[in-house]
């Protein structure tokens, strides 16, 4: 068995000179040593800058919708001046289990289809940067989705789960222990930290409206000025524009640079959808999601 | 001045509203508290619509529909249930109590109900106070 980076690059290879697909997308290193950056490999020749280690990495789902359409687009410009067809107009993509759901979310939204994907599963034990942060990642504590299902490939590693960490104090119970003043007082500090940078929802594989209501001028649902109601608004409208859909691929939390514990906001409306609705799996994508339907024997809380 | 609590209530078109009507041309009095929002279905109010109404000012929010199976559309007010189930947990864990957020099913001939609804709301948050949380005093 060689290591994750190998095998990668040799099904990369493979992919790109049988034509099976336009593009890979994977990871190389950033300059300066910087970690792992997103790769879009083109050429046979480009796949040996790819590489795959336990680096916390940005998950690629964000960037098949647009990788596709041009693949899409580039394959009937080839195909009209040649006479073929736009068969073989796919895309790659390195994929860890919090990654599948993300672009299985997609699909279910059908922002892409299935068919114009290639996943590459890599088995995971937890992200984590033994150099730089050597502890797992908080999104990564608990995680179900280590081995990475329903792929075109996988990766052949030893996935054994890191421990869970330490450095994550609070789950949803706690909070859900404390009285409203103390919740409120403890979101409310969290929110002051936003900087309204919108990398949560920009790396959210859910978030996948063409116009966002968090920027609508009209109406006006979020202020542009900065006071705690303003923050309450945007956090309120982001968790409920994707309860339901969310995949609980933690990258919201993970991006965030203020470090604001954002899957404990996401966990908690999984949780509430599992024992309100009896949705088992409220984070793997179907064809109907706990909110886009109704159970005629849901609680019956409102009198 | 004396507080006086401030309550914006979303009543749907063919039902609550109707009560609400029905409350006042019997001349069923009750507390000059609440601020109805006509809206055609109860399933047309966003939860957004909730904390708008918190930022401005309110010190309870009421959400008011068909019973369920009675939606004029059929089944909109059993999405209104099941969003609202999970948007008043929610509200709840980010720290607003569970009685300034109510949905209730109110019919067209329920004016009593209407009348006591108000009631029972405007007790509640009198006990509370005013609300201050996710108001925007900017
Ligand atoms: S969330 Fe799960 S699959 Fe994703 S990086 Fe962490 S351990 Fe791996
Ligand atoms: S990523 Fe963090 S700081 Fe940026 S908008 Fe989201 S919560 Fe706020
Ligand atoms: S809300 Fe966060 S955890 Fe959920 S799908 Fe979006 S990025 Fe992933």
């Amino acid at each position: 068995m060689t290591d994750a980076t190998s095998q990668i690059r040799e099904i990369a290879r493979n992919l790109l000179s049988e034509g099976r697909v336009q593009t890979v997308l994977g990871y190389e290193e950033a300059p300066l040593g910087l970690g792992l950056r997103p790769a879009f490999v083109r050429e046979p020749s480009g796949t040996g800058r790819l590489v795959f280690d336990a680096r916390p990495t940005l998950g690629l789902a964000r960037y098949l919708p647009g990788e596709i359409a041009s693949a899409l687009a580039r394959a009937e410009d080839g195909a009209a001046g040649s006479g073929g067809t736009t068969r073989g107009a796919t895309v790659a993509v390195v994929a860890k289990g919090c990654d599948v759901r993300a672009v299985l979310r997609l699909v279910a939204d059908r922002r892409i289809r299935r068919e114009n994907v290639i996943l590459i599963g890599v088995p995971c034990s937890g992200s984590i940067d033994e150099e730089r942060f050597p502890r797992l990642i908080a999104k990564c504590s608990g995680c179900d989705a280590r081995l990475p299902e329903g792929c075109d490939f996988t990766i052949e590693t030893m996935a054994e789960p890191r421990p869970a960490d330490r450095h994550r104090p609070l789950k949803v119970e706690d909070l859900e222990g404390m009285t409203a003043d103390e919740r409120y007082t403890f979101w409310q500090r969290q929110f002051a930290r936003c900087i309204r940078c919108f990398a949560c929802r920009s790396v959210c594989p859910a978030c996948g409206c063409r116009e966002c209501a968090l920027e609508s001028r009209s109406p006006v649902w979020l202020e542009r000025d900065v006071n705690p109601s303003t923050q309450s608004m945007f956090h309120f409208m982001r968790l409920m524009h994707t309860a339901g859909r969310c995949v609980d691929c933690g990258e919201c939390e993970r991006v965030c640079p203020v470090g604001i514990p954002l899957t404990l906001l996401t966990r908690k409306l999984m949780s509430d959808i599992r024992t309100l609705f009896g949705v088992e799996h409220p984070e793997t994508p179907g064809d109907s999601e706990p909110l886009a339907r109704f159970g005629l024997s849901d609680p019956e809380e409102f009198i | 001045m004396p507080w006086n609590p401030l309550i914006v209530a979303f009543c749907c078109n063919w039902c609550s509203y109707a009560g609400a009507d029905l409350a006042g041309t019997s001349r069923l009095a009750y507390p000059a508290t609440v601020r109805i929002i006509r809206v055609p279905c109860s399933g047309r109010v966003n939860p957004q619509y909730i904390v708008r109404a918190f930022q401005r000012g309110a010190d309870a929010v009421l959400v008011a529909g068909c019973h369920p199976g009675d939606c004029h559309y059929s089944t909109g007010n059993y999405f209104t249930r099941r969003r609202f189930l999970l948007a008043r947990t929610f509200l709840e864990y980010l720290g607003v109590e569970p009685e300034r957020f109510q949905v209730r099913w109110i019919s067209g001939s329920e004016g009593p109900k209407f009348q006591e609804t108000i009631k029972e709301i405007t007790q509640a948050v009198r006990a509370l106070g005013p609300n201050r949380k996710l108001r925007d005093e900017s």
